[in-house]
């Protein structure tokens, strides 16, 4: 039974490493249009490699993804067992024949050099000899599927990618949360809903060095076409957040909301533009959506268009390799994306009263023959 | 002299330091507010100049149709001097009644209804309009900061000493005041 969905399958396609290196060099400014709608160039910039979509076998995607969660689970028994029994070794040969520290810790590097050796030799042997089925279905098809099926038809030019979200410049540039010095995005789904484009991904931020480790933000990043054509850049944040960036530069707004002043702090460019946003409607409907978002929130209007920060430390979707359930793990993926949709009914954001945008004409179709020329010098 | 004439010298001289700093910030809050007033207040005047430029481009699209109901209408607004925040308001107010009257006369010739220009104008009213209401809200929220700083103890002293006094609202029409709608 195989089936045609409107999702993507850039991962099989795209060297992810080669990708992250040139979105962190990106100059974010490159990604938004400065005329008409900024979104569709950010969305041109996120689908920048579209190909035709994977048909699904969906009876063959249930049995690889059931070998999948198997070799997996094979894995980790495996590496469980190794761990086990070099750190009896390592008791062993510390306790019973009282090694000297330093000699102790040469073993262990020896130790780990040869374990280090032995896997790279078997897998190179075991690529070798076995080369993986090219038509074999991975967990990413399987996420690919689940989510085309729960959202599709109420979700146009659906494109999912495993691999990537929201540009680490992008991030950057917002400077709305501290930047830490460990970057992880995933998990990213664009379309339009309700007349409005979005995307969304996973997001990770934290700071690691030898002796410390600390998240700055972990859970999901929405991004909206707003209605309001706007200049300028207007941050709210949870006051229950710790790890917003500072910016100086910005000025500190007071709402004549208390309530919503005791929740949020509001630093705008202009102090007109922050009136002009954040009219009492939307007022009202953020601090609905910081009560049911089970999370801190971070809002950021920046020339154009809305992102969200979720902190709600959740992984949006992960299915359960231990149970794999398909219809369980749709109705899953409809809850997670109740999220997006709920954004959009509270904030009103497809009000159609402000209709400059969707008089444009609209974004190319996914998975068109022609993908799009490269847009700078860097790859893009 | 006795050491403890110096530490009193010291002691009144702390203070005078903590109330002339205290003077300095205070009257440096009331500037700023002030000046965030006063870009309020030059928002409000934008926008109404919008409005009224918006208005204008309606009329003369909608005299195409009725020539005699538009200028009545037009006979009923003009571009005036906005020294007051009374005056700002009640030519905001007149344009309101004029947009009325405009989609009223409009109702009845749905070409011109459903014409691509004259959405194009309704939809840059209501932006104008948004405008306007924030350059409103920001304006109001500037004043009831700043006149309380006027009437509360201790900076009511320095407001008094600069000669400051209180500042009219730029009041909402009651029809646009019931606009504002909860729902979700």
């Amino acid at each position: 039974m195989a089936k045609n969905y409107q999702t993507n399958d850039v991962y099989n396609e795209i060297n992810v490493n080669e990708r992250y290196k040139a979105e962190r060099k990106a100059d974010p400014k490159i990604f938004f249009y400065k005329e008409g709608n900024p979104f569709l160039g950010f969305m041109h910039f996120l689908r920048r490699n579209p190909v035709p979509p994977k048909q699904i076998d969906e009876q063959k995607l249930m049995i690889d993804l059931t070998d999948y969660a198997r070799k997996d689970k094979r894995s980790k028994i495996i590496s469980g067992i190794v761990f086990f029994v070099c750190t009896i070794i390592m008791i062993i040969l510390k306790g019973y024949y009282e090694i000297n520290i330093l000699i102790f810790l040469e073993i262990v590097g020896a130790i780990i050099l040869i374990s280090t050796i032995i896997a790279i030799i078997m897998f190179i042997i075991k690529s070798l000899v076995n080369k993986e089925d090219p038509n074999k279905y991975t967990l990413a098809d399987y996420k690919n599927y689940v989510i085309g099926k729960a959202i599709e038809g109420e979700v146009q030019e659906l494109v999912y990618e495993p691999h990537f979200g929201i540009p680490q410049s992008v991030y950057k540039d917002l400077n709305a949360i501290i930047n830490g010095n460990m970057y992880h995005t995933e998990d990213l789904i664009t379309g339009k809903y309700h007349d409005v484009y979005f995307a969304q991904s996973d997001l990770v931020v934290e700071y690691k060095d030898d002796d410390s480790s600390m998240t700055y933000f972990k859970g999901r990043w929405i991004g909206f076409n707003y209605p309001k054509q706007f200049q300028g850049t207007v941050i709210i944040k949870d006051k229950k957040f710790f790890y917003g960036a500072k910016r100086k530069k910005l000025s500190d707004i007071q709402l004549e909301n208390p309530l919503f002043n005791e929740m949020f702090t509001v630093k705008s460019s202009d102090m007109h533009l922050a009136y002009y946003l954040l009219t009492p409607q939307i007022i009202e409907r953020l601090m609905y959506l910081k009560q049911n978002a089970k999370g801190t929130i971070v809002a950021c209007f920046k020339d154009g268009i809305l992102h969200i920060f979720i902190n709600n430390g959740q992984d949006s979707f992960e299915p359960n390799l231990r149970k794999i359930n398909l219809m369980s793990d749709i109705q899953k993926f409809k809850y997670d994306f109740s999220l997006v949709s709920g954004i959009v009914a509270i904030l009103n954001i497809n009000d159609n009263i402000y209709v400059q945008h969707n008089e444009e004409p609209s974004y190319q179709q996914p998975y068109q023959n022609n993908p799009m020329p490269p847009i700078n010098n860097n790859g893009f | 002299m006795d050491i403890g004439i110096y530490i009193i010298i010291g002691i009144v001289a702390l203070v005078l330091i903590i109330i002339i700093g205290w003077w300095i910030s205070t009257s440096n809050n009331f500037r700023r507010t002030e000046v965030k007033i006063n870009e309020a207040e030059s928002g409000i005047d934008v926008a109404l100049t919008k409005r009224y430029d918006t208005l204008t481009k309606m009329l003369d699209i909608t005299r195409a149709y009725a020539k005699h109901e538009t200028d009545v209408i037009q006979g009923t607004i003009e571009k005036r001097q906005m020294n007051s925040m009374q005056d700002r308001s009640q030519f905001n107010n007149s344009i309101n009644e004029a947009m009325g009257r405009i989609n009223a006369v409009a109702e009845q010739y749905p070409v011109l209804l459903s014409s691509q220009v004259y959405k194009q104008l309704q939809m840059a009213a209501y932006d104008v309009e948004e405008h306007l209401q924030a350059a409103r809200r920001a304006y109001n929220a500037n004043v009831s900061q700043y006149n309380q700083m006027i009437v509360t103890f201790p900076k009511s002293i320095v407001a008094g000493a600069m000669s400051l006094q209180k500042k009219e609202f730029f009041e909402a029409e009651s029809a646009k005041r019931n606009d504002v709608k909860m729902s979700f």
